[in-house]
């Protein structure tokens, strides 16, 4: 696959489509008029290619990974030719099953707004929703419980709230469930994992029974994006009272989709909500599992026990399209795995020695031979529609040479020895990207050890500040602002909450200001060169190895129509039945 | 014989006893759970908070008091993954699943051990024998997570005859991770009956059985049958115990929610109460079998000595 | 066949022993002629053995680096899938016989060498298990009582523990690694040879001979490794032959669970665990490592089948 960004641009294209956030943030700013705030939410032109309902097709055609092209911030990305869905086979299913590799409802059972993990994310909204929702372009805002909103002043804003709307045990959805539901996490009792991300939320007024004004401790220009977060979902405020175990357990959201049954041993099984507001969605039962094992999730799928089926390798692409009964979906996925570098260390202490690291692990080439090209190579660690992208960054090269060089002028012409701790089995190819990665860091005498660390020992062996130089993470930007991915990773009042273990290493008070300060900028293109100034810092600082977006490769069923999404949420409410 | 029951039952008391403290210590050794338990998001304050709240940051042996006197009441601490659910409620849940499985297993195993392994050594040295003999080799040497993936390749994807997975109880579910849990114990329980079968029909008695005029069925089944029966009984309780612990690998394979995928998931995110809670229902349920075990030899086989 | 029996020792020691023993040699050459499966066995097992130890003259490859953009390339008379639409269909070469790996490694170059980590793991593992079981049960049936007691409780209740928690526990404790996983793989099969060594060790503590030696004053230790030990040491031999079988597919078993030796040594085991995704894809990963296993196990139970029906024909209950 080419590298898409060597295609030629369209300024704009991208400029328009760029409008809609900017629109809003403008807003934000505080001397906006409600007849703008209409306008900002979803505009024709500028929504995403809308989410066309497959037709069914007689042959499937083979996928191409020749990439359309789709202007987001000015930046190309590969938009892939998904095959259409072919002639179901079988008679129709009685019910949706739904696989990920990875079962997160966990710690905290149902409950929604305590979970961190992206995959109970997809899970649990189909029974909870926001105030407010990115739509599928990851780029507009829009209503979703509540119906329009308002910046008051540089503290406050005030939200409209949708009038009719009843819990799935029939409470009313108003004002108080929503000052309930948002204060929820952030209280002592019921602290979500998240709740630093969301500390800057002071307070929420009742105005009347359908307004609320939701106070910020400082001003946050990006409080909306927030807002669509999924641990601000609204629960049922008499039901959720009784208690953390209650929540954890059963569920009471305005969703599309109600609880029928679920355990820690058993599925989760979901039924359509028949009164719910935006009307009931056409699948009505739900089943949604867990399947570790990922030759057993492609045969599963292969075998129709399963309809939708996440993580799919991309070797399997072929072969999917060709079974006759289901297909292979792609899109570019908002989640960045990177590695952070310890750097507090010697040598990982030396910048050069980092940048070294970069150009030597020659990310492209492993996201073509071992991704098959299903990997979206970006120069940071911020996704390329996160609020504050920098389109003009381009990626560190592979130049084992240049890498030698560094490495000489640091100090160590011989090279070094390193160690490259990864993770197996949560991520695509996650293994085997460490493994090439270390097989082509060796060209440029950076000897690297692959060490698979069961994630348990990873954590304690992190504690232990053993320094093995290159660390796996993974993050998936849940806001789409530059802050949810500067401030949790790479902030240093982060590190200092982790202790500066290796989970957050990086604390760098040159860099610190600046992210501080775009934190609390309301003034949009301040606010935007201050994350170009972020970024070109952290790039140049080698603040980690820096590799690519992830392609989300789907296997869906003939019997499912659905268009993915790029931000990893897999929604019953947004397939239907091919019929 | 009731004071020989008593005495095998205390015993059993304490290998269970010392099972479950081998496994506090050393689920104790093995690191800290909080730190999964909250996730990549939590703070050090978040993680200090919840261990105190889980009593971890109290003193080992305190700890350890603690969990026994919760066993003894049959009140088990709550599972840190699973908050709000007592680890052995998770436990116990899942258990029938795995024994199901290991029984089924253990069923396939026997039967079809013993009806080859009787054909193969009355009808030693034949091409059948030798049939048998060759495959009871091959499913010895085969790895059991290797056959498991091809079955579901063959089975599920490519002829579609068999769902790929998932638990269901249903025979056409159990049916894979059956074949694939019951192959090395059949293989060995074959070339055992086998070879056992080949000593008694050898020996004087059964000579003198024949003597006697006997049908060769008669012969087979009624007196060469239960002598042969004996050693496999023992092994057949060890197998038990080889059964639930071969089950994390076919649970894993086949998304069987059983017991041992339990374990292994409680493993890798420091679930300590649930991986205590499946240990020892693992362990227990070995341990009972083997008491019967016993209890059976002694009335199979009135030789063996009440010690 | 059953009427043979390995000789008595008795008080005419120790001409009569070396006899017997020499006797038993040369029945089991013997044997071994005879039985051509043992023979098959041996034949396979000794090119394992010298494949291990000529690995570096036999591989045209380092086995532990490839090239990643001949990464899943198909053995050599086949043609290879293609996971990219419209790319023309390629056959295997000799250059790299047996295919490539998802790192583009030579799997004919990575199966030489992991014969040598294998066997290193089978062997060590069950000498060490042996070793420590053996004592254990020669000391357990020697002096009876308490020692006996405690330490046949201390089997059974590592037999009614989960070997794989055990496993899991001292590779997070230690570490992975392959000592770690030769010391999992002793720890978790010490009992059953210090059963048989107690049981032999209590029924020639009845011999005369043994009476005897005592009786004139021959201190305990000696006695146990002069006398007593070498009458057991058969049927330790033969289980441990069939263990080294099983502790291959162990490591095997470990390395699918991600607790092997090591990710990027080349072990059977971490080759089929690594190809398990690829088993419908590219075969030829999960395949060759799964024969050489197979082949590699096969041979080894072959010889001990043959081992005991040549050392002692009374054994055949113990796999």
């Amino acid at each position: 696959m080419a590298d898409p960004r060597q295609e030629p641009r369209t300024p704009y294209g991208a400029m328009n489509r760029n409008l809609s956030r900017r629109t809003f943030l403008g807003l934000a700013v505080g001397a906006a008029t409600s007849a703008l705030l209409t306008a900002c939410r979803r505009e024709p032109e500028q929504a995403a290619p809308p989410a066309t309902v497959q037709a069914p097709g007689p042959t499937p055609a083979p996928a191409q990974p020749t990439p359309r092209q789709e202007a987001i911030r000015g930046v190309e990305i590969p938009k892939f030719d998904n095959p259409p869905a072919g002639r179901p086979s079988g008679s129709k299913p009685e019910e949706l099953v739904i696989a990920w590799g990875v079962n997160q409802l966990t710690t905290h059972g149902l409950d929604p707004q305590r979970h961190v993990g992206t995959i109970a994310e997809s899970q649990l909204r189909h029974m909870y929703e926001p105030l407010v929702a990115f739509d599928r372009d990851l780029q507009t805002i829009v209503p979703a419980l509540a119906t329009s909103w308002e910046r008051i002043d540089d503290l406050t804003m005030q939200f409209k709230l949708r009038q009719g709307v009843k819990f799935h045990n029939g409470e009313p959805f108003n004002a108080e469930a929503v000052r309930y539901s948002i204060l929820r996490p952030l209280s002592d009792e019921t602290p979500g994992d998240s709740r630093s991300t969301y500390a800057v939320i002071e307070d929420v007024e009742i105005i009347d029974d359908y307004t609320v004004n939701i106070k910020t401790s400082r001003p946050d220009p990006a409080l909306l994006a927030r807002l669509t977060g999924f641990h601000m979902t609204i629960v049922a405020p008499k039901w959720a009272s009784q208690g953390p175990e209650v929540v954890s357990r059963e569920a009471n959201g305005t969703g599309p989709y109600r609880l029928v049954s679920w355990s820690p041993n058993e599925d989760l099984v979901l039924e359509a909500n028949e009164e719910y507001w935006g009307g009931p969605p056409q699948i009505k039962r739900v089943r949604l599992v867990t399947i570790s094992e990922q030759a057993t999730r492609v045969s599963a799928l292969r075998a129709g026990d399963v309809h939708v089926a996440k993580d799919m390798p991309p070797e399997e692409i072929e072969s999917i399209n060709a079974s006759g009964r289901a297909r292979a979906l792609r899109v570019v996925s908002n989640r960045v795995p990177f590695y952070f570098i310890t750097i507090e260390v010697p040598p990982y202490n030396d910048k050069r020695v980092r940048q070294a690291i970069n150009y030597a692990a020659n990310v492209q080439g492993v996201i073509d031979a071992i991704l098959l090209g299903n990997g979206y190579r970006i120069a940071t660690v911020l996704p390329i529609w996160a609020f504050g992208y920098d389109p003009t960054l381009q990626p560190y090269p592979h130049d084992p040479e240049k890498a030698k060089q560094l490495l000489a002028e640091a100090g160590y012409p011989d090279g070094i020895d390193i160690k490259i701790w990864y993770i197996q089995g949560r991520y695509p190819k996650d293994k085997e990207v460490a493994e090439a990665m270390a097989q082509e860091m060796a060209k440029a005498n950076i000897r690297c050890t692959p060490e698979l660390r069961e994630p348990a020992t990873l954590n304690d062996l992190q504690k232990k500040k053993e320094a093995p130089g290159l660390l796996f993470a993974s993050w998936g930007n849940w806001f789409f602002d530059a802050d949810n991915t500067f401030f949790p990773l790479f902030s240093c009042a982060q590190a200092k909450d982790f202790n500066f273990d290796w989970r957050r290493p990086y604390c760098n008070e040159e860099f610190d200001k600046i992210i501080q300060a775009a934190r609390v900028e309301m003034n949009v293109d301040k606010r935007r060169q201050l994350y170009a100034e972020a970024q070109r810092f952290l790039y140049d600082d080698a603040g980690a190895l820096f590799m690519y977006q992830l392609v989300d490769i789907y296997g869906v069923n003939n019997w499912v129509l659905w268009e993915p999404r790029h931000d990893e949420m897999i929604w019953a409410h947004e397939m239907k039945w091919n019929e | 014989m009731g004071q020989y029951i008593l005495r095998r039952v205390v015993h059993a008391f304490f290998v269970v006893l010392g099972v479950v403290t081998a496994v506090f210590v050393i689920t104790n050794l093995t690191g800290d759970p909080v730190q999964l338990m909250l996730g990549e998001a939590a703070t050090a304050q978040d993680i200090e908070r919840v261990r105190r709240e889980l009593g971890l940051d109290r003193p080992l042996y305190v700890q350890y008091l603690n969990f026994l006197s919760s066993v003894a009441r049959g009140d088990f601490p709550e599972s840190l993954r699973y908050r709000g659910y007592s680890a052995l409620e998770i436990v116990l849940d899942r258990y029938p699943r795995t024994i199901v499985l290991a029984i089924a297993a253990l069923l396939v195993s026997v039967t079809l051990a013993i009806t080859f392994g009787t054909i193969s050594a009355v009808k030693r040295y034949s091409a059948i024998d030798n049939v048998v003999m060759l495959l009871a080799l091959f499913g010895q040497s085969i790895p059991n997570f290797w056959l498991g993936i091809m079955l579901i390749l063959i089975f599920a994807v490519n002829l579609g005859w068999l769902p790929s997975q998932g638990y269901q109880l249903s025979p056409a579910y159990l049916i894979l991770p059956t074949i694939t849990l019951a192959s090395p114990g059949l293989a060995r329980l074959t070339r055992l009956t086998r070879s056992g079968m080949l000593e008694v029909l050898n020996s004087d008695y059964i000579r003198t059985a024949r003597a006697k005029g006997l049908r060769e069925s008669a012969v087979i089944f009624r007196h060469a049958f239960k002598n042969a029966a004996i050693p496999l009984v023992t092994v057949i309780g060890l197998d038990f115990g080889v059964l639930l612990g071969g089950a994390i690998i076919t649970e894993q394979i086949f998304q069987w929610d059983g017991v041992g995928q339990l374990l292994v998931n409680a493993i890798y995110s420091r679930d300590f109460p649930v991986i205590q809670a499946s240990v020892l229902i693992i362990a227990v349920s070995f341990v009972l079998i083997n008491l019967i075990v016993d209890i059976m030899y002694t009335w199979l086989d009135p030789r063996v000595r009440l010690t | 066949m059953a009427g043979e029996r390995a000789s008595v020792p008795t008080l005419l020691t120790p001409f009569a022993e070396v006899r017997a023993r020499r006797s038993a040699t040369q029945r089991a050459l013997r044997m071994l002629r005879r039985n051509r499966l043992g023979l098959l066995g041996a034949g396979i097992l000794s090119i394992v053995v010298l494949a291990a130890i000529l690995a570096p003259f036999l591989t045209p490859y380092d086995p532990m680096t490839g090239d990643i953009t001949k990464r899943l390339t198909c053995p050599v008379l086949t043609r290879c899938p293609s996971f990219m639409p419209g790319a023309t269909p390629v056959r295997g070469t000799l250059d790299h016989p047996l295919g490539t790996d998802q790192l583009g490694r030579d799997i004919f170059s990575r199966i030489v060498y992991g014969a040598r980590v294998s066997l290193i793991v089978g062997l060590a593992a069950v000498l060490l298990g042996a070793g420590f079981g053996s004592t254990l049960g020669l000391v357990s049936g020697y002096y009876g009582g308490r020692i006996d007691a405690l330490i046949m409780r201390i089997g059974e209740l590592f037999l009614a523990f989960p070997y794989l928690l055990l496993a899991i526990a001292i590779v997070a404790v230690l570490g992975g690694g392959l000592l770690n996983v030769i010391i999992v793989l002793a720890i978790a099969t010490w009992v059953p040879y210090a059963r048989i060594m107690r049981g032999s060790v209590l029924s020639a503590k009845e011999q005369e001979y043994v009476i005897a030696a005592r009786a004139i004053g021959v201190r305990d230790l000696a006695l146990l490794f002069k006398h007593v030990a070498p009458n057991c040491i058969t049927p330790i031999i033969v289980f441990g032959t069939f263990n080294v079988a099983a502790a291959i597919i162990a490591e095997a078993g470990l390395s699918f669970l991600g607790l092997g030796v090591g990710a990027t040594r080349p072990t059977w085991g971490n080759m089929l665990a690594d190809g398990r995704a690829y088993v419908a894809t590219a075969w030829w990963l999960a395949t060759f490592p799964g024969l050489a296993i197979m082949l590699t196990v096969l041979s080894i139970n072959m010889i001990g089948d043959w081992l005991r029906d040549a050392l002692d024909p009374h054994l055949r209950n113990i796999e």
